[in-house]
């Protein structure tokens, strides 16, 4: 057995997926018995690279080693063959089950159907480990973090050597991530290797015994977490600031337009999503919204647009027609806009709430103005004009106006979407991810569209992952974290490190801003 | 959908992942893997989805003719014929078209439900109890009012009572999710049973029908033309539904409420105002095809009254893509086959059933043709690996 | 002493009524288990009754008739019939994945007229004046059971003294004790299983079953097969040993849409549906027990279907999780290109 003292190993490894480029030649390998992080930003490729070993992607190239054997992981099944296990950050588990039918379902044992047998085996399980787990509890009674739990227990079941952990910390609270960490360090104890992709540094400086980095799809240095330190590790995620040219004028007569003051949200499960938040966005300037996926951007727009009820706090718009502050807390979208609020939104979900996708662009046009005039009839001459002006203005590449939007390219269906929502002449415009998937001609006809409501005096609030576009793009950046404000900071002034430790880590360096308090 | 079509397919199409036995060590080439998989077609052209439907019919028809032939020994050009003479052959053609118009007014109905997304399967029921408030009012009053008040009031019981039978289920879906699709079919059998107790009581002698006895005349004929007054009134119908589909504000959250819950959350439509009020429609119009059948064509009222064209609805419907233009091809099809296959039976001596055989042939044919519109089938060949050894 | 005998032989004709029911509703429980919402079976019950008939009626003209043959055929081929329609129904749904209303209500139509056209064509066939075919000979063989008279303690003060409960219990066909022990059996499947557990997380929850490694297709294809085989027997119950072999053509009425009616009242739990099935069969007959004024039968026929309605709703009021229908009935499951 060629054994050279790594439990997996990855060499030469890529992937693309049409024209891009996910993952580039990427080496790595794993110890027996330690912890590896994983560390990139939003779309570094760590996901899809850990898809690889966990047979979901098959690698155009390159070779996976198990225990110094080359091996062919093509389906999840292969995977398991080799004892390795993914967590992956969507849970897949039958709400109606119990703990142990969701453990073991899917197995094709030998011997007898038992299931106190199997809950017998998972408690030994989450004995041998330190777990908190009722094997009978059913999955719809549980807490994230129980059902995270499930999902490591499947994989223990199920007999795993190599565990893969796609940011597991993501949707847990700081008293359950320590828990999950003792966890792990007794897994590793007991001779498995582990993969935790996660953002938060001070994890992995917890939790790590060695940090692979990885930026925009290439293996960038793995080093010994004992030796590094955040800031190093920061500087290897994300890079030296890329110049990007981006048009960014001083804002001219800001005046105060949406005050957001103590919103807390809280999930059905009891998660807090938004702990108290607090800041202004002014007319005619851009605030730009940055953050690591998943730490409340989502639930802070859809709250000022009125489709997220709030737990407590206000959000206050300033009419700057007659001066007059109506509190939008809890109304409505259809209250809002009766209120005379021009807001407009553009989800990120583009397809799943900003537009309908079977209908074709112009009745997606009138998705914001159908109720217009007072008659029982939709006016679709305007819709038509609209649909048109923004074909030709925002070039968008369509056989027509009647063409459904799902049959648009990604770029095509954010234009006609963003197109939509600026033409109805807003005071607020929110972005989130405006320019996810898309080229680069198109992304910078959205900076332009969004710098041109600027000027116009529009509080533009641009939720954004790429931190050189937020730099550039943005005359402030408030940046989130769990849920919190970390900080606001000066979009001329701020530094890429100091943004990327402030996204990982709840008021970490604030200096040059500071936490707008109304 | 062809026979090779069929076994092609069969086998496991939804696997897409590769067989576990590839797994092979080192130093040997990765062999090839053959997949079938499916993906969503982005879109088809007209022509496309017409040339689909088309050879489906005309498959349909085939195997149709084939097994008539083995029932009846005749050649199947006649039996074309017939087919043609029993639904438009002399004397014919206005009963062929008067059928059309009442199961193409209760596609109608069921189409707004549909659009939303909202699969009332209760028309059956929605058409009954709207005949039985029909017949209700005939039975009470045809002696005592005046022939028009009598109508107005027929009318008037006939959509509230249909309304009220799709809005019960509405009501529940809108606020607690009641599974909505049996629930309407429960609904059916309670209108059902209804008219059964309602017969027992108009006719003491235990039939199974109560006829213009009992009920009067009801709504006298249009211009003295048998039927005219419902054809007239479901293609001003097909009309007014095809505009309100398209054309009215209503019809517009309808189609958004169906398309995406979210979206029309985000826009700031009432999403259990719409289910509430379509299905209010949705009732209406049923009970305005039971107004039809029991006050303006038969002037009698029995539990088969609505004859399951409720059902039949549904799939006219759907084949239709909710398109009330379109329905007006589908209803054709269907009345056309089945006035046909009654023509066959009657002529062979064969049994009535025989057409709701041809018509379930047919409708799986259209159902299974779908498939080809909405997906594309791949049958590629993947090559996993290509190392030669080290 | 008296009344005893009337509860006895009242519960006799309810279970009697509610065992085509028990079929059917077993056969569509296993088959909404799986996420298929299949309103096809009341057609595959007529399908698999008149399949059954035809099977015997050759066969009992046939030199050599032995009725306990003419049983097996017609199970034989009851079973085939139901099989290949519940393969139409899963080849349109599962492999081209149509809607399942449509394609159900289809299949009724189809399966409702092949019914009575192919019963009609062998009343044709017999040249019979009267408007139904008779298998009175395997009619009887199915019905067969001990007679209480011809127990040696049938005289006795003893058996007197029990015949009521040998009425209730032991004096059916074995069809009957055959529904109970596949509503058994499949209860114990569903719950008790490997597989049954494989073929529930399907009908909640497909894509995590197929991430699982479970075979979504095949665990579909088998309960929908398998249930509508099931749902079948029912039909064949019915006019085999229900009727004594007599086939008249729309004689099984609407009973299949009460056995879908069972289903939502027993909360998707064969065991259940046992005691629901009788409850139902019991109700259809109760306006014959309790001396009822005529125009209150159908009043009384309707209970089942609201009864059911209330059921349905009360359980979506309450939402308690394990009483809802299987989270992904009648979706059809595609998994998307990743």
């Amino acid at each position: 057995m060629n054994n050279n003292g790594l439990a997996l190993e990855l060499k030469g490894i890529s992937k693309r997926f049409g024209s891009i480029l996910a993952n580039q030649n990427v080496n790595l390998d794993l110890r027996y018995g330690e912890i590896l992080a994983v560390l990139g930003e939003n779309g570094s490729g760590k996901t899809t690279l850990m898809n690889m070993i966990s047979g979901i992607y098959f690698p155009d190239e390159g070779q996976i080693f198990v225990n110094g054997e080359e091996v062919t992981i093509a389906s999840p099944k292969d995977a398991f063959d080799h004892k390795i296990g993914m967590i992956h950050q969507h849970f897949k588990l039958v709400d109606l089950f119990t703990a142990t039918e969701n453990i073991i379902l899917g197995i094709e044992e030998e011997k007898k159907y038992n299931l106190a047998e199997a809950e017998q085996s998972v408690c030994e399980i989450t004995e041998r480990y330190g777990f908190e787990m009722d094997p009978k509890k059913k999955i719809y009674n549980m807490s994230v973090s129980e059902k995270q739990t499930v999902e490591i227990l499947k994989v223990l079941y199920r007999g795993a050597d190599i565990l893969i952990l796609d940011e597991p910390t993501a949707v847990l609270t700081p008293q359950e991530t320590e828990k999950l960490f003792s966890v792990l360090r007794k897994m590793k104890a007991d001779g498995k290797s582990i993969i935790i992709i996660t953002h938060k540094l001070h994890e992995v400086m917890a939790i790590s015994d060695r940090v692979a980095v990885l930026r925009r799809g290439e293996h960038i240095a793995t080093v010994e977490t004992a030796g590094t330190t955040e800031t190093a590790l920061t500087e290897m995620m994300v890079g030296k600031k890329v110049s990007l040219n981006i048009e960014r004028n001083e804002p001219e007569g800001s005046v105060d337009r949406l005050e957001v003051r103590g919103v807390n949200c809280v999930s059905v499960e009891g998660v807090k999503l938004l702990d108290n938040i607090n800041f202004t966005a002014k007319g005619g300037e851009i605030l730009g919204i940055a953050g690591i996926a998943g730490s409340g951007q989502r639930e802070l727009l859809e709250a000022i647009a009125g489709l997220q009820p709030l737990e407590s706090g206000e959000i206050l718009y300033h009419n700057p027609q007659n001066g007059k502050i109506e509190n939008l807390r809890n109304k409505t979208p259809q209250q809002i806009r009766d209120l005379g609020v021009r807001l407009s939104f553009v989800p990120e979900d583009r397809l799943g709430m900003g537009l309908v996708g079977n209908m074709d662009i112009i009745d997606n046009m009138m998705l914001r103005s159908y109720r217009r005039g007072s008659g029982i009839f939709v006016d679709r001459k305007k819709p038509k004009d609209l649909a048109e002006t923004i074909i030709n203005d925002l070039q968008v590449v369509t056989p027509s106006a009647t063409t459904p939007v799902r049959r648009l390219s990604g770029g095509n269906v954010q234009k006609v979407l963003v197109g939509r929502e600026i033409a109805s002449s807003p005071t607020v415009l929110m972005a989130a991810y405006p320019v996810r998937g898309l080229d680069i001609n198109s992304s910078y006809m959205i900076y332009n569209l969004l710098n041109q409501q600027k000027k116009n005096g529009v509080a533009v609030i641009f939720v954004g992952e790429d931190l050189d576009v937020l730099l550039e793009l943005c005359d402030r950046i408030l940046v989130l974290c769990g849920g919190k404000i970390s900080d606001i900071v000066d979009g001329r002034t701020a530094k890429k490190e100091q943004l990327g430790l402030l996204m990982t880590k709840v008021n970490g360096a604030g200096k040059e801003g500071e936490v707008t308090t109304a | 959908m062809s026979e090779e079509n069929k076994s092609a397919l069969q086998p496991e199409p939804l696997k897409e992942e590769t067989p576990s036995n590839t797994v092979e060590t080192k130093r040997e080439k990765r062999g090839i893997l053959p997949e079938i998989h499916l993906t969503k077609r982005a879109g088809v052209t007209l022509k496309e989805a017409i040339l689909v439907r088309v050879i489906a019919i005309a498959a349909a028809l085939v195997l149709c003719a084939i097994i008539t032939v083995i029932f009846t020994g005749d050649n199947p050009f006649k039996i074309y014929a017939t087919i043609v003479r029993g639904a438009f052959g002399k004397g014919r053609g206005w009963v062929t078209i008067h059928s059309m118009a009442i199961l193409l007014c209760v596609s109608l109905a069921v189409t707004p439900a549909f659009r939303m997304h909202f699969w009332n399967i209760g028309a059956e029921g929605q058409v009954l109890i709207g005949g039985l408030a029909t017949a209700y009012v005939m039975f009470k009053w045809h002696e005592s009012v005046s022939t028009p008040v009598l109508v107005i009031l027929m009318l008037a019981a006939a959509l509230i009572a249909g309304a009220i039978w799709g809005l019960i289920p509405a009501i529940f879906k809108a606020q607690w999710k009641t599974n909505e699709t049996l629930f309407t079919l429960m609904m059916n059998y309670v209108a059902m049973k209804l008219i059964e107790f309602f017969l027992k009581i108009a006719d003491k002698s235990g039939s199974n029908v109560v006829d213009s006895r009992l009920l009067g005349n009801g709504v006298p004929d249009l211009f003295g033309v048998q039927y005219l007054l419902n054809v007239v009134i479901v293609v001003f119908l097909v009309g007014l539904l095809y505009v309100y589909l398209r054309y009215s504000k209503h019809g517009y959250e309808i189609s958004v409420v169906g398309e995406s819950e979210n979206t029309a959350r985000y826009i700031g439509i009432n999403v259990k105002k719409v289910i509430i009020r379509t299905m209010i429609l949705s009732g209406a119009i049923c009970g305005l095809a039971g107004f039809m059948l029991v006050g303006a064509a038969s002037h009698s009222v029995s539990s088969n009254t609505a004859g399951g064209r409720g059902f039949t609805a549904i799939m006219v419907s759907w084949l239709a893509k909710f398109d009330p233009l379109m329905m007006i091809l589908t209803t054709l099809l269907i009345i056309f086959m089945a006035r046909g296959a009654d023509e066959i039976s009657t002529i062979f001596d064969l049994n009535k059933s025989f057409s709701d055989i041809i018509t379930g042939i047919i409708l799986f044919f259209i159902i299974g043709c779908e498939f080809f519109i909405r997906y594309r089938v791949h049958i590629t060949r993947r090559t996993v690996k290509e190392k030669e050894g080290e | 002493m008296h009344t005893l005998t009337l509860i006895a032989t009242f519960l006799n004709l309810a279970i009697l009524q509610g065992t085509p029911l028990l079929y059917g509703a077993t056969g569509e429980i296993l088959t909404e288990k799986s996420g298929n919402l299949n309103l096809g079976i009341p057609g595959i019950m007529y399908i698999g009754a008149i399949s059954g008939v035809i099977g015997t009626f050759f066969y009992e003209n046939s030199p050599i008739f032995v009725p306990a043959i003419g049983v097996v055929i017609a199970l034989i081929s009851c079973l085939i019939g139901s099989l290949l329609a519940s393969l139409i129904y899963c080849f349109l749904t599962i492999t081209l994945r149509a809607n399942q209303n449509v394609t159900g209500l289809a299949l009724t139509t189809f399966g409702v007229g092949f019914g009575n056209f192919f019963g009609g064509s062998l009343i044709k066939v017999t040249k019979s004046s009267v408007p139904y075919i008779a298998l009175s000979e395997t009619g009887d063989a199915f019905a067969w059971h001990l007679h209480f008279e011809d127990l040696p303690f049938a005289d006795s003060g003893f058996g007197r003294a029990i015949e009521w409960l040998w009425t209730i219990l032991f004096s059916y066909g074995f069809m009957v004790y055959l529904a109970i022990a596949l509503a058994i059996l499949a209860s114990y499947f569903l719950n008790r299983t490997r597989r049954g557990l494989h073929l529930r997380a399907v009908g909640e929850n497909p894509a995590t079953a197929d991430a699982a490694g479970i075979n979504v297709t095949r665990y579909k294809y088998f309960a929908t097969c398998a249930g509508g085989m099931i749902a079948g027997l029912g039909g064949l119950f019915f006019i085999m040993d229900y009727s004594g072999g007599i086939w008249s053509n729309d004689g099984f009425g609407d009973r299949g849409w009460l056995a879908i009616a069972i289903v939502i009242f027993a909360i998707w739990r064969p065991s259940l549906a046992i005691p629901a099935s009788y409850l139902f069969g019991a109700l259809y007959i109760l306006y014959n027990w309790l001396h009822m004024p005529m125009q209150m039968i159908p009043i009384m026929q309707m209970l089942p279907f609201v009864v059911t309605i209330l059921a349905l709703v009360f359980t979506s009021v309450r939402k308690k999780r394990e009483n809802q229908p299987p989270a992904s009935l009648g979706l059809s499951y595609f998994r998307e290109e990743r």
